[in-house]
């Protein structure tokens, strides 16, 4: 039967009492030192009704959040289904190192996520030449650069490590957090002084799926 | 000094219908993506998954928009 697969986590991670999607059993097949979480899917066509899509990620989200508000998780990505627990059992063979090594060093993190957008968003306007097009542009991203680095001055170490990219709407960006420092985290980015055009919206805490592979910023 | 209105925390209730976008484009954009022959093709999830990303990529946008005069909360 097909696997709808949540995340990985440590072996010593108990099973969630929160429903699988559907109102699945949330099982875990266990291996190489590690839990991959799962529910059967009994019928695909159900995943694929538009009217429950947004439930039934929900309820996949509900999961993994049980999960990690007590351990580090690697999500899988909804929907990811997989034939069978052998496929499963292969797959964690294959990444069972550097997967016990990514949760073993995240165990005390979450991932906090800032996104810095344009309060005006960025029109072009029709008399601009080409070139103050372009000079345009760069003040904005400028801008949203300043921004970003007042954020991480502000929260100075509590933002254990830090990446951004710029998103069509402005600059996405994550910061790495001890998980006892969630509260100081949040109570600091209220203070960050923003350039005039720009507001912040700050979410979390998420799992560490932004800090996955190990190139620190 | 900062403005009342430079920074908005989401409290992750899914209620809320710009946390829900938020929930929702980490559920569907954030995590392991696996590849690999023996993962069974749902053509009909792929076409669900990429109706609810084009509706995810404005979630930007909702949030630029959002007003924030009693938008700031923290999670408890």
């Amino acid at each position: 039967m097909p696997l709808l697969l949540y995340c990985v986590t440590e072996d010593r991670v108990a099973r969630p009492k929160t429903a699988g999607v559907r109102g699945g059993k949330v099982d875990c097949i266990v291996g190489q030192g590690l839990n991959c979480f799962f529910s059967t899917v009994e019928e695909l066509d159900e995943l694929q009704a538009s009217e429950t899509v947004r439930e039934d990620a929900l309820q996949f989200h509900a999961v993994i959040t049980e999960l990690f508000s007590h351990a580090a998780v690697i999500p899988f990505r909804y929907p990811t289904v997989v034939e069978s627990a052998v496929w499963v059992a292969e797959f964690l063979e294959e990444h069972a190192s550097s997967y016990r090594t990514t949760l073993a060093s995240h165990r005390d993190d979450v991932q906090m996520d800032v996104r810095l957008l344009l309060r005006e968003p960025h029109r072009a306007n029709p008399s601009f030449s080409g070139k103050e097009f372009l000079e345009h542009r760069r003040d904005l991203e400028k801008l949203l650069e300043n921004a970003a680095s007042s954020c991480r001055q502000t929260l100075g170490t509590v933002a254990v490590r830090w990446r951004q990219r710029p998103t069509r709407e402005g600059l996405r960006c994550f910061a790495l957090v001890r998980r006892a420092e969630i509260r100081v985290f949040q109570q600091q980015i209220q203070t960050v002084a923003l350039p005039e055009n720009v507001k912040a919206v700050v979410s979390g805490p998420w799992p560490t799926t932004e800090f996955l592979h190990s190139d620190p910023q | 000094m900062p403005r009342s209105d430079d920074v908005l925390l989401l409290g992750g209730d899914a209620s809320d219908e710009v946390s829900l976008l938020d929930i929702l484009d980490h559920v569907l954009n954030a995590g392991v993506v696996v590849h690999g022959s023996v993962v069974i093709s749902l053509a009909g999830v792929d076409l669900v998954y990429l109706g609810l990303n084009v509706v995810l990529t404005s979630v930007e946008t909702a949030l630029r928009h959002l007003g924030s005069a009693n938008a700031h909360r923290l999670r408890s």
